[in-house]
């Protein structure tokens, strides 16, 4: 039977209610299963890239640290909307090392190319 | 009469900060929570606004909204509540 890909697709910020968590919850499940499984980063959802964030001093559950587990999990291809990050000042300095920054239209013809999408 | 408007949303998500300016006075002041902390970078605040805007340090620095702090005065959760009564009233946007 051939597998299906699945793609997460991130537009909320770090600490906005729990999305960015189960989301990334979502993508250790499917990469544990040996799915294939992309996150991408789009709108808000860039900001949990940002190099430097401190969830303790909040009160909140440091999730971010969670990524560096990806690559465990065979969850390598990671995907940021570079128009996002403009529109934001953002710059591509990530707490992730292997993420690509791809066009508004590679961005969405990425996207395209998956089975499922999840948004978050 | 004042207006101490606490900000809590980005106005890279929604329109928030757009209404509040709208309606912001000569003696009001805005103050940044949460996610409103993003909006210390956008051109919407950025753009000159002589009304005194404050952002809540913690909620910055969890953000990492390090830089982008010069049009605004960083105060601390605990010292919100006497801002509250050197105004006549608050609206908060969420």
């Amino acid at each position: 039977m051939q597998q299906k890909s699945l793609a997460i697709l991130n537009s909320s910020s770090s600490f906005d209610r729990t999305q960015g968590r189960d989301a990334l919850d979502i993508a250790l499940i499917f990469g544990s299963y040996e799915q294939r499984v992309a996150l991408f980063f789009q709108g808000e959802g860039v900001r949990q890239l940002v190099n430097r964030q401190q969830a303790d001093i909040i009160q909140a559950k440091d999730y971010l640290a969670t990524f560096s587990a990806l690559p465990f999990y065979d969850v390598e291809e990671i995907y940021v909307c570079q128009h996002s990050l403009t529109d934001r000042a953002l710059t591509t300095d990530f707490h992730l090392d292997n993420v690509s920054v791809l066009s508004a239209g590679d961005f969405a013809k990425k996207l395209q190319q998956f089975d499922m999408v999840l948004r978050f | 009469m004042s207006t101490l408007h606490l900000m809590r949303t980005s106005a890279y998500q929604q329109n928030d900060l757009t209404q509040c300016l709208d309606l912001l006075q000569a003696n009001d002041a805005i103050v940044l929570l949460d996610d409103g902390c993003y909006n210390l970078s956008h051109h919407l605040l950025t753009a000159n606004i002589s009304n005194p805007i404050y952002h809540i340090n913690e909620h910055a620095i969890a953000r990492a909204m390090l830089d982008q702090k010069k049009i605004s005065q960083a105060i601390t959760l605990a010292e919100l509540p006497a801002l509250f009564f050197t105004f006549d009233k608050v609206i908060t946007w969420q």
